[in-house]
């Protein structure tokens, strides 16, 4: 077998463990989405094409980081779709309420907060700093290095990122 | 059964072997001999001897008997039903053959078992040496050119939790039989994963990474994702194994 062919299995591998992974967040209830009982079972007991892991169920299913290492793993470099799935991450950290309506501006621009009201997270106690900052680092330690570093824009998450520490 | 025993006191194993397998061969059917002539190793033929002292005699005279039939209404006693003779000559062979494979099955399992106390361990034989006659005598069932006896055997070893004896073996009817006891014994998957040890056993890595391939891309919806990536890793493990040892006949 040539090492394209054993590269190309391990590319499928790859994605049949990202495909796990976003069955396990199905299974333990952590998805938006509920799937049918086909989807499920497709899901379950299928190798699924990259696109349908992508387009019908890693998406959808607001599967942020594991839309990226898939486009990590296909060395998919579309700049526009990879800002968007991480102003998603960041945005989820974000999940903090503010009275402050500059900052509920800014927060709103990046889909962040919509249902928090002021019993939750204060956006000034600084929580979401360091959660943030962990969840970035996490991210990078599986993406970066594996010769699709794009996925992994630093040149947009940390300005993205000041913005918010700097309000 | 008494011949046995005293060879297993002995201990004669591939006497035991031998002579059960002889004895098995003088009542085979057609089908058996036809298909055991494509794979011929060493076949316990019938010796000169024996001719006509089993099987053949018993069945000429005592199943030779006239059956009268009662379908037509005519007096037909005096006539012979052949498809009645065929049917019990052959349910008597199959019974009498699974007897003598099972004494070599049975006595095998004595000796894996650490050997009977009444013959072996009596005889002042160890565990190991009781391994270790087991071993030859596995050898001697290895040469069979008997595939009922060899499918009886294999199952016996896997169903006993032998499995590392029976990939072992070295002959031409493991791999059709391995390849078959998935679909019908203890479901696909055991089936797959013997076949695959096999393949592993044997250094027929590239063999071994096809039949992983195959199995994480089949279209069988009982499959789990878990089972498909298992075997992808199993698949690429051999691939690599395929291309570190690059053998051209390997695939």
């Amino acid at each position: 077998m040539s090492s394209a062919e054993i590269r190309g299995l391990n590319d499928t591998l790859e994605i049949a463990i990202l495909q796990s992974r976003v069955l396990s967040s199905v299974q333990t209830g952590d998805s938006p989405l509920i799937l049918d009982a086909d989807q499920l079972h497709s899901l379950g007991h299928e190798l699924l094409s990259v696109s349908d892991l992508f387009n019908t169920f890693a998406a959808p299913l607001q599967q942020y980081e594991n839309c990226l290492s898939i486009m990590n793993v296909c060395k998919n470099n579309d700049a526009g779709i990879i800002e968007t799935l991480w102003t998603r991450i960041i945005a989820r950290e974000l999940h903090v309420w503010t009275p402050d309506q500059h900052i509920k501006k800014l927060l709103a621009s990046l889909e962040a907060s919509p249902s928090i009201d002021e019993r939750g997270e204060q956006f000034i106690d600084g929580e979401w700093a360091l959660r943030l900052s962990n969840k970035i680092t996490s991210i990078g330690l599986e993406l970066w290095g594996k010769g699709a570093d794009y996925t992994f824009p630093l040149s947009f998450i940390i300005p993205t990122c000041e913005s918010k520490y700097n309000i | 059964m008494t011949a046995c025993v005293s060879l297993y006191g002995i201990p004669n194993l591939p006497a035991i072997v031998e002579v059960c397998l002889v004895c098995a061969s003088n009542f085979r059917c057609s089908n058996d001999v036809q298909r055991e002539k494509k794979l011929t190793t060493h076949s316990h033929a019938m010796w000169e001897w024996e001719n006509d002292l089993y099987y053949n005699d018993l069945l000429s005279r005592g199943y030779d008997r006239q059956v009268p039939d009662v379908a037509d209404g005519s007096n037909s006693v005096g006539q012979t039903n052949p498809l009645i003779h065929v049917a019990e000559r052959e349910s008597i062979a199959n019974d009498v053959r699974k007897f003598c494979y099972s004494l070599v099955i049975h006595f095998l399992r004595l000796l894996f078992r650490g050997g009977d106390s009444a013959f072996v361990n009596g005889s002042g034989h160890s565990i190991s040496t009781c391994r270790q006659l087991a071993a030859e005598m596995l050898l001697v069932c290895a040469s069979s050119s008997d595939y009922e006896f060899h499918s009886l055997l294999y199952t016996s070893l896997v169903e006993n939790n032998y499995s590392s004896f029976l990939l072992s073996l070295k002959t031409p009817y493991l791999e059709e039989w391995l390849g078959s006891y998935k679909a019908k014994d203890c479901g696909f998957s055991s089936g797959v994963d013997l076949l695959y040890s096999y393949f592993i056993f044997n250094d027929k890595h590239g063999r071994a990474c096809n039949l992983m391939i195959q199995r994480a891309r089949a279209k069988d919806n009982t499959i789990t994702l878990g089972e498909r990536i298992n075997c992808l890793t199993k698949a690429i493990s051999s691939a690599k194994s395929s291309s570190d040892m690059n053998n051209p006949h390997d695939m």
